[in-house]
């Protein structure tokens, strides 16, 4: 009996250290836009995260309402007039990895490029340095990139474009656990 | 004081009142879903369920709204300092009621299978029901 279950649970344990695709629900989406006049920080903190090894793809998805501001008026000005969250509530990304990914315990280093779909509108991004870490069965995603809200038709007003940066800086932080 | 002078002494503090109340107003902290009238109450799956069967609908119904959500926990994961809480919606379905902490609100937290009640401000659904700025006001 005891054999039996040291077969079942080995197997269980490679079969769980094959697993090629980790998923995150809480994945971490920040923003930043810095100028003289304004800092804008605001966090999501339930982005959707798919990162398969195996197709070296990756997957995002976010829903704009979940970006929390410190300031009541700029959560409402972002939903209302610049992501327009009722018209867009969603905003994704769909990627490839480049770079070597062996599903081992590690540090890599790699570039992912893909398009972000962004209020409304698609665009190519490409070459985003990231790191993926795989520690303890999990799957960690660092990585950062700059977006520029008139690439995707958001319009800042001529009142507030100096509190606006021209590129926003966002970064990316997500846990992954193996798919069940 | 001659009339003139009432009229722009009055003049300067309206204009002082309207530059406070705009200043204020500006710098507002964000309203905590915590201190706001509960809009609805409503079980984990009776709102998954809508979610999924008509989300436009749902969307019209439960999106920027405060609920309170009752169900039982799933699972709870921690990312960094963030605490999210997953409310079962079905049973052995993936998707569930995804219930984000508000900063400070992580004190007690519940266990797999506890039955809670989550207040919080619903932004619509992902692969789950999304909850954010969440208190849990009922640990059983």
């Amino acid at each position: 009996m005891k054999t039996i279950c040291f077969i079942v649970l080995s197997c269980l344990l490679y079969l769980q250290m094959q697993a090629q695709t980790y998923v995150s629900r809480n994945a971490n989406v920040s923003f930043y836009s810095k100028t003289p006049l304004e800092d804008i920080k605001a966090e999501n903190k339930q982005a959707f995260a798919a990162v398969d090894l195996g197709k070296k793809s990756v997957a995002f998805t976010l829903l704009q309402r979940n970006f929390m501001f410190p300031k009541q008026l700029m959560q409402d000005h972002y939903n209302e007039n610049y992501a327009e969250s009722e018209k867009y509530p969603k905003a994704q990304f769909n990627g490839t990895i480049t770079g070597d990914v062996p599903n081992k315990p590690g540090n890599y280093k790699v570039q992912v490029s893909g398009q972000l779909t962004l209020h409304g509108v698609t665009q190519q991004v490409q070459n985003i340095p990231a790191e993926l870490e795989i520690q303890e069965g999990k799957l960690t995603a660092k990585a950062a990139f700059a977006v520029k809200p008139g690439d995707y038709n958001i319009k800042i007003p001529s009142l507030v474009k100096d509190k606006i940066a021209s590129q926003i800086n966002v970064q990316i932080l997500a846990v992954c656990l193996p798919a069940k | 004081m001659t009339r003139r002078n009432t009229i722009i002494l009055a003049g300067a503090l309206l204009c002082l009142i309207a530059a406070g109340t705009g200043y204020y107003l500006y710098n507002k902290p964000r309203t905590s879903a915590s201190e706001v009238k509960t809009d609805k109450q409503v079980t984990a799956e009776k709102l998954y369920e809508e979610f999924t069967k008509n989300e436009q609908q749902a969307n019209s119904l439960y999106v920027n709204k405060v609920l309170e959500v009752t169900g039982t926990v799933a699972d709870v994961q921690t990312t960094g300092s963030a605490v999210s809480i997953l409310l079962s919606a079905q049973a052995g379905g993936m998707g569930g009621v995804n219930c984000t902490l508000a900063t400070g609100a992580d004190g007690k937290l519940p266990e797999v299978g506890h039955t809670i009640t989550i207040k919080g401000l619903c932004t619509g659904v992902l692969m789950d029901v999304s909850i954010v700025d969440a208190t849990i006001i009922n640990n059983k």
